[in-house]
């Protein structure tokens, strides 16, 4: 393939992150939880707020604010580039990158990125009904909750590589080691196999440790082009590579997934060659992985749909510690959506640039310098390569 | 049956469905079938999701499949269902090709459920609206 690169790769750039406090009742609305994010991404990047010129976020079954109620809350001068996605885990990385190619497109200078959400107090958008044209296939049965879509595909996975539940457990272990070291995880607890399977069951393979904890919170991300962040307060961290990818059939809506081909692979499986091209990389290169994981499964695909590890090979490389500190590929190094709680993938995004700026102390990888992170899980999807200045 | 059972919820029918949902009510279970492509599918949509041809129609299946995949769900994401747990959904791969969800019927046939097993489609009521189901052939 001999596609053109995508002009803003290379050329624009993460500044900083900013966070609220992750908790289970924020007694905040979610306006606030995303200004003070958006505020402190703006303070931490070395930017006063009248520089900012855009904002984009994203939000599911109207869960969050709008972009345009955040410049207001902020008492930004003026806006050249607003957007407001409606879509759910697939949308962090993917949001960057059309935040990065406004600036590259010169619509804009400094752009934040924002996921805000009350996602345990307020709106619980795992457990909600999604509404869509094959809704009244799925509800009447008794087919709804996120777990259980994600499970049917686990399921199938299982079946035709022959993963075991050890192997889906491998993945909450791992990660709780991380999210000992990380004081904004809400799950501080570690995990052996056997506490795995007294963990409650909530959707067949799926316990109650496979899935994400819905916490309240909000992350934001200031983009801006690599040369503005030289001026910037923290090293920049580059936007390398990046790609979306959505796959044939995707699906009536959200959680029509019947039309999928093959379930026991995702939009990763699709994404890995225009990802590592755009970025003139191949995996091997790559120190750390931040992987969406709404799921615990989800972390296998990537292995997998990335080219990190062959067909089926994933659960053993977790269960060998390759995703653990020091292993070949330290993965989800803030605990993941898993423990740090669900910021819906922004988290993500923003954990990435913590290590590649290294400032992740106790749980730092050593000598970050590429990243990739992966946002969703299924029919559609985005990652983005980040590599530091 | 004495068991409780769920309090359901009642489908929102679309242009494209209420052919479905007619045949459902009579114990036959239909699926699109694309003349151009020859590809069979469900859920209906208007055009062939394969090449997008208008020149399909609904054919009669003969209700007979394979597990191809499921989930046992322990959860009540809807009060409706809190009295049926656990059960479980299926994904059935039909004879005639297309994949379709439905309940594990009876429901504690799911401890001997294998990838593959063959099933049929079978069907159950909650109040007055005729679901689909599948049981062990």
């Amino acid at each position: 393939m001999s596609k053109k690169r995508p002009s803003f790769l290379g050329n624009t750039a993460i500044a900083g992150v900013g966070y609220t406090e992750f908790s289970r009742q924020s007694g905040k609305s979610v306006l606030q939880l995303a200004s003070d994010a958006c505020v402190n991404a703006v303070i931490e990047s070395g930017l006063e707020l009248k520089d900012i010129d855009g904002v984009v976020s994203f939000s599911v079954l109207g869960d969050s604010v709008s972009s345009e109620s955040v410049a207001t809350a902020l008492a930004l001068p003026k806006q050249n580039y607003i957007l407001n996605l409606n879509t759910g885990g697939q949308a962090p990385a993917y949001a960057v990158m059309l935040a990065a190619m406004a600036i590259e497109a010169g619509l804009a200078e400094n752009i934040l990125v924002f996921r805000a959400l009350n996602g345990r107090s307020g709106k619980r958008i795992g457990g909600m009904t999604v509404a869509g044209e094959a809704a009244q296939f799925r509800d009447p049965i008794g087919y709804m909750g996120q777990p259980s879509f994600a499970a049917m595909w686990a399921r199938r996975y299982m079946i035709e590589t022959g993963a075991t539940i050890e192997d889906i457990a491998a993945v909450p272990i791992a990660q709780r080691k991380f999210a000992l070291l990380n004081e904004r995880a809400i799950i501080q607890k570690p995990l052996t196999f056997e506490n795995y399977l007294d963990s409650p069951m909530i959707a067949d393979p799926f316990r109650k440790a496979d899935c994400t904890t819905e916490v309240d919170g909000a992350v934001a991300v200031l983009v801006t082009s690599v040369k503005n962040a030289r001026q910037l307060n923290y090293p920049p961290v580059i936007i390398e590579g990046a790609a979306y990818v959505c796959g044939p059939r995707s699906g009536l809506d959200m959680n029509d997934k019947l039309l999928w081909d093959d379930i026991t692979t995702n939009y990763t499986n699709l994404l890995a060659q225009p990802l590592w091209e755009s970025a003139g990389i191949t995996p091997k290169e790559v120190d750390f992985a931040e992987f969406y994981d709404c799921f615990s499964s989800a972390v296998l695909f990537a292995l997998e749909g990335l080219g990190f590890t062959g067909r089926g090979e994933a659960g053993a490389f977790v269960r060998a510690g390759e995703t653990g500190l020091g292993g070949r590929l330290p993965v989800n190094t803030h605990g993941g959506l898993l423990c740090e709680g669900y910021i819906h993938g922004m988290n993500s995004v923003a954990e990435a640039v913590m290590q590649l700026q290294g400032r992740s102390g106790s749980r730092q990888v050593a000598n970050a310098n590429i990243g990739v992170v992966t946002s969703g899980n299924q029919a559609d999807g985005s990652a983005l390569i980040l590599r530091r200045d | 049956m004495t068991q409780k059972q769920s309090t359901g919820i009642t489908p929102e029918i679309t242009p494209e469905s209420e052919f479905w949902w007619e045949k459902i009510s009579k114990h036959e279970l239909h699926v699109q079938a694309c003349h151009d492509c020859v590809k069979k599918w469900f859920p209906p949509v208007y055009r062939c999701p394969y090449c997008a041809s208008k020149n399909w129609e609904w054919v009669k299946t003969s209700g007979q499949g394979k597990v191809f995949s499921w989930t046992v769900v322990h959860r009540a994401f809807d009060p409706a269902f809190a009295e049926d747990l656990p059960y479980t959904v299926l994904t059935v791969e039909l004879e005639e090709g297309a994949k379709i969800l439905g309940r594990l019927i009876p429901s504690d046939d799911r401890f001997s459920l294998k990838a593959d097993m063959p099933v049929k489609a079978t069907f159950y009521k909650v109040g007055d609206q005729t679901l689909l189901g599948f049981a062990k052939i």
